[in-house]
């Protein structure tokens, strides 16, 4: 599966169908197709903590303090202290 | 100066006769406008900005919904106020904290530009129910995606139908599907838990609580008071965070939680919660802080990301000012607008919550403006554009409410900024930033935040003249509101909490048009002494939501059946109303009953509000929490008699009395009985909900029913208030009289004196659709006059000052606010004479007692609107020399000429 | 206060370009031009008239047929042209005294223009006003002609007089020096309209020459009157807007030791009217002055050391 702008690290969030890329100064498609520059980004599903995700998306979080909660596969994990790549 | 103007002044002044030069120019001009010219045009900055927010999708997230929903859960057990500030602050340190390139100003309330989230533990029943849609969409939409490259969604607006990727929520939110399974197990918790859930069980053991929900159906009242906006509509005080700084807020709860700990203090009830309340502060502004840190972490890592240098270091200016906010009190003008921003942000993200007013922040700002300008650290370019920046992020501001409440709201925030007014001792309290605040609002046109202006007497010439400069661009702000008289109210009300006239003069606006009680505090900066004022009091526009007027008033006339809805409502009154003294009486107590009714469920609603979804920081942010320990539902708040009682139609109701009385008990044309017939035949026309439209320009008279038509006829005849004839309005003055007391009679859930509200918002539409024709000649389901002093579009004929000595009637000081929308075609107030007369004639409005008046510069835009419904903009006067004409007896070819000539000229 | 009747066709709040500060303007009926350019034409005529206004009528959306039921005089009749389905009778309604219809109707299709009004009642509306001017705003006079109703102007201006008002006037100033001067006495602020030099031209359009209004006004400018005089003149293409007649204008200003002109551009904004009176405007085709014909007009004046406002621009 090819990764999008929004996995991208380059990426900031405008809104749902859009994003802004810091590195080209512009506007890109949430779900457009990333480029060279695409370095990955912080997300629960790409975490080492996030388990058995389902074909929802909803897998387990084991990396703070809860011990375990649910946890959501597009989740944004920038500001997450628990974070450990994958 | 044109060539021509020169010579006109050189030929006038060999005549003894001056030019009349631009205020501000000349000699004589205050300190407050003399300076250099600033332009008119907007900063390159903000304006690309402004531009990006045009491309913004209203757009839902449900980072902050799952992250408080995790740690609540994870908090079961411990102490209500400090699960919340748990789940709060937990929010707070893991939303996703977004910056573009450009901004000075950075943060929001969520990832997204203009983002907005659900927060299910108030009411989720408004989406909820979709539930099972949802998955569906998603997992169908979820395959469609993989192979799909998605489209740059286009442009900027609502997201009124699902797109692919994405969920359409509410009517108008985007969702990213991906969340939606997250949303689910989300909803599914809060199943039960919800403040709705919670406050719908327990007031059902009121015993009209049916009523109440029928109330709401039968659109004969907003129902529910604290299931959709149960905070704002006051003034954020912004004292703490920047006359202190955060730590110095956490060090000041430490020490509290020490010395209060154990000890009842003499409060047997409230005495133990102070050491909870202290706890949870501290949870909560770390929560803040550890947010605004991640900003500057996010502004170090963009920095090493982009490429442009210019870029570069704006990142580092951006990390180093976030860094230094998130623990002290605030160094340069910059620093404390990004703070008080973002004090802001946090504060609308605590709830749900519209009408949250940054109040007198130009006064609030104005240290450290006066400083930096004094060292030489900025200039007013600068500040100028930074200005600019604020009105942007203020738009941002979004919320994620049910559809009617984005209809009432009409998708607006209300963060009303207030200019102008009193200082303490009574001298007028307006300044250079403030007129820096009014030149941005010109040069960035944007929704919010929306101004007031404090109107006092003793404001100068030349700033009151920007204001009503302001108001030419056509945006309708700011506001014109009467210090005095607005004054007046607040002693009346808050004197019994000890409300004395000084503190008074610290008025400002929340909302659109709710005038709030505030205080003032003393900041020191650099070992200077200054008085700020700030918001001191609960929230308002909570209590009992907007009752249609019109309707009680047909209620009463059918013994208390809804002829619309086609059942028993109100229990039967059975009076014979032989005399126009009994109809009203009748009224009275029907009224009386709604608000009883609405009310009992309401207090209830709120103390399951206040039991659970503890507006934490509104508690530590408004005096006297912080000093006292108490919250919220420990009436903390310096005042906490802010809850109200709110009303729509007034004007339908009165023109209604004025038509039964006269054509049913003076002349006694008709009986009684006859005008019900009529009435339940819609003047014999069909009902919008048959004829499509709600304009009432546009209904439709079915065939062969010309037996309404005398009757029709004289009811739209009969006299109509705005005309200054002294019938309607000996009306609107018993109504009045009887209505003020009246609120005063009822107890908030605080055990406290409520009061009216007078505003319409925009529930002339949504309330007018549930009422059925009414005698004043209004059909079925049509819109009711808007704002409360306004007349009924088409039936004031006899200019402004006719209009405002109907509305100057009562006194306007014995109700929260009084609301008066006037249109102005564009060559009324041409050019700075006009601009002068705009002034003159909001100043005569207010000198006759008349708390607020809004202008309309009707615009091209609003020309062409005119052309298709003149009815709603009857009482449009253009102006030219020695001519006179409503613009809509203009023939459409003249109009159009108007138009194109309007969108040449501008005003 | 001698307490007089007259007809009166509007009273105006709010009038922010007819003299100085904010006027409440009377408008009073009648006049002894006929201007075929006149932009308040309900005006012209001494009585109460009748005005249709077809976009306001309900006929079809409501089927309302009030002021069909109420007529005796057979002034209205359905024409069964879906186009133009109302039509009034203006010849007879020209005689009407008691106008049943504009009573009946509810949208104000049909409407009189013209109210007798006593000086008690305008008194009234004007000191209601008075908390609304500011303070070089005040009562002001206009129409139709003021002055062609001497005795009920003259009562309400004494009254106003009476009551220290900032009082202003817009005359064609074509009455009788006996009815001019007295009601000049009276008044603070003048616009004064000279609408050609030359009197056979004067004549030839708006039925009267011109040797009366100028002599008036020599007569005023020569005089110990103590108030601002300001001529006014409404630029009508091909009729006055020439050099010439500028030229004209200037020299007799000068002469008079007059040196303050407003130029009106035209505007068809009365349009409306004239149909609604069952006339056709006879400027219907004309364009609104072009802006180049405006400063040229203005560039002469100046250059002769007149003070020439264009449209609402006038320096008060």
């Amino acid at each position: 599966m090819k990764n999008k702008h929004n996995d991208c690290e380059n990426f900031e969030y405008f809104d749902v169908a859009k994003g802004y890329c810091v590195k080209h100064d512009g506007l890109v498609p949430y779900d457009g197709d990333a480029c060279e520059c695409f370095s990955q980004r912080r997300k629960c599903k790409n975490c080492a903590h996030f388990l058995n995700p389902d074909k929802e998306g909803i897998g387990t979080c084991d990396g703070l303090e809860d011990h375990s909660f649910w946890a959501i596969a597009e989740r944004d994990a920038m500001n997450c202290e628990g974070y450990q790549k994958a | 100066m044109t060539k021509q103007n020169k010579k006109l002044a050189e030929i006038l002044a060999e005549k003894g006769l001056g030019l009349n030069q631009r205020y501000g120019g000349g000699e004589n001009s205050d300190a407050i406008t003399e300076r250099e010219k600033l332009p008119y045009e907007p900063t390159k900055r903000a304006k690309k900005l402004m531009d990006l927010y045009y491309q913004t999708l209203a757009s839902t997230s449900t980072e902050w919904t799952y992250w408080y929903t995790r740690k609540y859960e994870e908090m079961d057990g411990d102490v209500q106020i400090v699960r919340r500030a748990h789940a709060l602050a937990n929010a707070f340190r893991h939303v996703t904290t977004s910056i573009y390139p450009g901004e000075i100003l950075v943060g929001g309330k969520a990832s997204y530009m203009r983002g907005s989230y659900p927060m299910p533990w108030l009411n989720q029943s408004f989406f909820a129910a979709q539930k099972d849609q949802f998955s569906d969409k998603a997992k169908g939409n979820a395959q469609r995606e993989a192979d799909k490259q998605a489209v740059l969604g286009e442009g900027g607006g609502n997201v009124t139908k699902d797109m692919p990727g994405i969920l359409s929520l509410a009517g108008k939110f985007g969702v990213r599907m991906e969340e939606v399974s997250g949303l689910n197990k989300i909803t599914d918790y809060w199943e039960g838990k919800t403040v709705f859930d919670l406050g719908e069980k327990y007031s059902a053991r009121v015993p009209e609580f049916k009523i109440k929900n029928d109330i709401g159906r039968t659109l004969t009242a907003r129902p529910d008071s604290a299931y959709t906006i149960p905070v704002g509509r006051e003034v954020v005080n912004y004292y703490y965070p920047l006359a202190w700084g955060w730590d110095k807020v956490v060090e000041y709860c430490d020490k509290r939680a020490e010395e209060v700990a154990g000890h009842a203090g003499g409060d047997g009830l409230r005495g133990m919660d102070r050491l909870y309340y202290y706890e949870s502060v501290i949870i909560l502004v770390k929560g803040i802080q550890a947010w605004i840190e991640n900003y500057a972490k996010e502004a170090r890592r963009l920095e090493k990301i982009t490429p442009d240098e210019k870029q570069k270091q704006e990142f580092v200016d951006i990390a180093e000012r976030c860094q230094w906010i998130a623990h002290n009190q605030p160094r340069t003008f910059v620093e404390a607008a990004q703070l008080a921003y973002f004090t802001h942000i946090a504060l609308v993200n605590e709830e749900v919550a519209s009408g949250v007013s940054p109040g007198r922040l130009g006064q609030v700002l104005y240290p450290w403006y006066e400083q930096d300008i004094a060292a030489g650290r900025t200039n007013d370019h600068e500040v100028l554009e930074l200005l600019e920046c604020m009105r942007v992020k203020f738009t941002c501001m979004d919320l994620f409410v049910s559809g009617s409440s984005t209809s009432v709201l009409s998708g607006n925030t209300f963060n009303n900024l207030t200019v102008g007014g009193l200082t303490r001792d009574g001298k007028p309290a307006c300044n250079r930033l403030e007129w820096l605040i009014l030149h941005a609002a010109e040069t960035l046109q944007s929704p919010q935040p929306t101004l007031s202006i404090l109107w006092d007497e003793k404001l100068p010439e030349d700033f009151v003249l920007k204001a009503a400069e302001v108001v030419k661009t056509g945006t309708g702000y700011p506001a014109w509101m009467n210090n005095q008289v607005g004054i007046q109210f607040l002693m009346k009300q808050y004197g019994p909490e000890g409300m004395t006239e000084e503190e008074a003069r610290a008025i400002a606006i929340g909302g659109c048009l709710e005038t709030s009680p505030c205080c003032w505090k003393e900041l020191t900066l650099n070992g200077k002494k200054y008085e700020i004022p700030g918001g001191a009091g609960n929230s308002t526009s909570i209590g009992v939501h907007f009752i249609s007027n019109p309707k009680i008033l047909s209620l009463v006339l059918d013994n208390g059946y809804d002829t619309k809805y086609g059942f028993q409502l109100f229990p039967p009154h059975n009076k014979k109303l032989d005399t126009y003294e009994e109809l009203w009486e009748t009224f009275c107590e029907y009224y009386k009953y709604c608000i009883n009714t609405l009310l009992r469920c309401c207090n209830i609603q709120h103390d399951i509000h206040r039991k659970f979804d503890i507006p934490l920081l509104q508690s530590t942010l408004k005096p006297d929490c912080l000093e006292t320990g108490y919250e919220h539902a420990n009436m903390g708040y310096r005042y906490n008699a802010t809850y109200n009682i709110e009303t729509s139609g007034t004007i339908n109701m009165v023109n209604s009395l004025a038509a039964l009385k006269k054509l049913v008990y003076e002349e006694k044309k008709y009986t009684l009985e006859e005008m019900r017939d009529a009435l339940h035949h819609n003047f014999g026309f069909y009902t919008p909900a048959e004829s499509g439209n709600y304009s009432m320009g546009e209904q439709i008279k079915k065939d062969h029913m010309e037996q309404y038509d005398e009757i029709h006829s004289d009811c739209l005849l009969a006299p109509k208030y705005g005309n200054d004839e002294g019938y309607c309005e000996q009306i609107l003055k018993e109504y009045e009289e009887w209505l003020c007391p009246t609120c005063r009679t009822f107890e908030s859930v605080f055990g406290l004196p409520m009061y009216a509200c007078q505003i319409s918002v925009s529930t002339q539409g949504l309330l007018g659709q549930g009422c059925p024709a009414t005698a004043d000649g209004r059909l079925e389901g049509t819109t009711f006059a808007d704002a409360s002093m306004s007349a009924y579009p088409g039936t004031d004929k006899s200019g402004p000052y006719a209009l405002f000595n109907s509305a100057t009637v009562w006194d306007h000081s014995e109700s929260q606010n009084s609301q008066m929308n006037l249109k102005l075609h564009p060559t009324a107030v041409k050019g700075e004479a006009g601009t002068r007369r705009l002034m003159d004639l909001a100043i005569a409005y207010m000198k006759k007692g008349g708390f607020h008046i809004q202008f309309n510069v009707v615009d091209s835009n609003l020309l062409k609107k005119a052309q298709k419904n003149p009815e709603n903009y009857r009482d449009l006067m253009v102006r030219v020399a020695g001519f006179t004409q409503y613009w809509v007896e203009i023939g459409k070819p003249i109009q159009d000429e108007v138009v194109a000539r309007t969108e040449y000229e501008g005003v | 206060m001698k307490e007089e009747k007259g007809l009166v066709f509007d009273i105006q709040g709010f009038s922010v370009h007819d003299g100085p500060g904010c006027r409440t303007l009377v408008f009073l009926s009648g006049c002894p031009l006929h201007c075929p350019w006149c932009a308040n034409p309900e005006g012209m005529k001494k009585r109460p008239q009748l005005l249709f206004s077809r976009q306001k009528c309900r006929y079809e959306k409501s089927h309302c047929r009030r002021c069909l039921s109420v007529c005796p005089h057979g002034g209205v009749r359905q024409t069964g042209d879906p186009d133009n389905p109302l039509e009034f009778d203006h010849a007879i309604c020209g005689k009407c005294t008691t106008f049943e219809c504009a009573k009946a109707c509810a949208h104000e299709a049909a409407r009189i223009s013209g109210q007798y009004r006593t000086t008690g009642e305008v008194m009234r509306i004007l000191r209601r006003d008075r908390e609304y001017w500011d303070s070089q705003g005040g009562p002001g006079f206009s129409g139709g002609e003021p002055m062609a109703q001497p005795a009920f102007l003259k009562s309400i201006l004494t009254a106003c007089k009476e009551e220290e008002m900032n009082t202003s006037i817009e005359t064609t100033a074509y009455v009788e020096p006996d009815i001019f001067f007295p009601i000049m006495e009276k008044i603070d602020f003048a616009f004064i309209d000279v609408k050609h030099m030359d009197s056979d031209r004067h004549a030839k359009m708006t039925g009267v020459g011109n040797e009366r209004i100028l002599s008036n006004i020599e007569a005023l400018s020569g005089s110990s009157w103590k108030g601002r005089l300001i001529l006014r003149m409404p630029v009508i293409e091909g009729f006055n807007d020439s050099l010439e007649n500028a030229e004209k204008l200037a020299a007799f200003m000068k002469k008079n030791g007059l040196f303050e002109i407003n130029i009106l551009p035209f505007h068809r904004l009365g349009t409306s009217k004239w149909e609604q009176l069952g006339k056709k405007y006879p400027y219907a085709e004309y364009l609104p002055t072009e802006e180049a014909v405006l400063e040229k007009l203005q560039e002469y004046y100046l250059d002769q050391r007149i003070a020439c406002y264009v449209g609402d621009d006038v320096v008060y």
